[in-house]
């Protein structure tokens, strides 16, 4: 009956060994991108979620449905929490909110709207971001001008979530 | 029906279920703290859900393979629930607000194939639309407080900061943002 319940807990192991692989990746080998390190580390995650399915299945569960239908729904939960540790990831780096917070945490006097732009403003993000852009193929750079051409994957991420802000919000933006 | 088939259809059914409630109240009024409303209705839901299924259970006294009837079950129907849950509430937040990639890269796509460059776009996108709204959302979330004309961070907010500093010191990464 115990190991029955190895099943319910196998997504959580392989998402601490996801979340150790990622630490390790990104922090031992200098080179690897922070996105790259998190694809890698969510394989090896998953790799070891189907080690301990059969192994569990195969050697001591008395489960009795099938594997496959097994490795479904743990593959689901496993995916799911996989991604939650992406968007974690991401938050940490691209999330306004977090750096600002981070900015206010280091200062013991708190700082002032003044000071927050002086640390942190549009211009330093406008930078980042139409450089991650470049780098990454999604918007192209000719004379010192950015434009887009055909429908790179940003493209149609933004779109998508522009449909899904009408369907719920019934806005393009925030600001209309 | 078996255990598995079980967790997997009571934890979409609960969570599609949730989901057109929220669409139903979203309809109706959009409630002011989003986030928080997300996790009323889905954990709500959630927990009715499973006092009507154990309910029909004790009261039947009979087993079916549609019902989960163990707690292995409940509690596999449980995570596959939470996970899902998390995840719809994490990518909501990026539907929630603008955020600056989305919007960089429609301004860019409007200014088709004669392109903009970077001048044009941070006369564009300002700091009235990036950073202000975020430090306004941190009063309204309560992370932060005003002190005479400074910010400072609420308990709460100094755990998120915390939590984020601990874990970005841990893989060595610099700032971010």
């Amino acid at each position: 009956m115990i190991h029955n319940y190895l099943h319910v807990f196998i997504p959580i192991f392989a998402l601490i060994i996801n979340i150790c692989a990622h630490i390790l990746l990104f922090r031992f080998i200098s080179r690897i991108g922070l996105l790259i390190a998190v694809i890698i580390s969510f394989f090896i995650g998953f790799f070891c979620l189907i080690a301990f399915e059969c192994y569990v299945f195969f050697s001591v569960s008395q489960y009795t449905m099938g594997l496959i239908y097994l490795f479904t729904a743990n593959g689901i939960i496993y995916s799911l929490l996989g991604y939650l540790y992406f968007q974690f990831v991401n938050l940490g780096e691209t999330a306004r909110r977090i750096r600002i917070m981070r900015e206010l945490y280091s200062s013991k006097d708190g700082l002032s709207m003044e000071e927050i732009l002086k640390r942190y403003n549009a211009k330093e993000i406008i930078g980042r971001r139409i450089n991650r852009l470049v780098r990454a193929n999604q918007v192209k750079c000719k004379n010192n001008k950015y434009y887009i051409k055909g429908m790179p994957f940003i493209l149609f991420l933004s779109k998508t979530i522009v449909t899904m802000k009408l369907i719920l919000l019934g806005k393009r933006s925030e600001f209309d | 029906m078996g255990d598995i088939m079980v967790v997997l259809f009571w934890g979409l059914g609960i969570y599609l279920l949730s989901f057109i409630l929220h669409l139903l109240i979203w309809k109706i009024k959009l409630p002011k703290k989003q986030t928080r409303a997300l996790i009323i209705i889905f954990s709500g839901t959630f927990i009715f859900c499973l006092v009507i299924l154990s309910s029909i259970l004790s009261l039947s006294g009979c087993y079916s393979e549609f019902i989960p009837g163990r707690f292995l079950e409940f509690l596999h129907i449980s995570l596959f629930f939470i996970s899902l849950t998390l995840a719809y509430i994490i990518t909501y937040s990026g539907v929630e607000v603008d955020s600056p990639a989305l919007v960089m890269v429609m301004i860019i796509k409007k200014y088709g194939l004669d392109g903009i460059d970077k001048k044009e776009l941070e006369e564009i996108i300002t700091d009235d639309l990036l950073i202000k709204p975020r430090v306004e959302d941190l009063l309204f979330d309560r992370m932060a407080y005003m002190e005479g004309e400074k910010y400072k961070l609420t308990p709460k907010g100094v755990l998120f900061a915390s939590i984020f500093r601990f874990y970005r010191r841990l893989i060595n990464a610099p700032k971010g943002g």
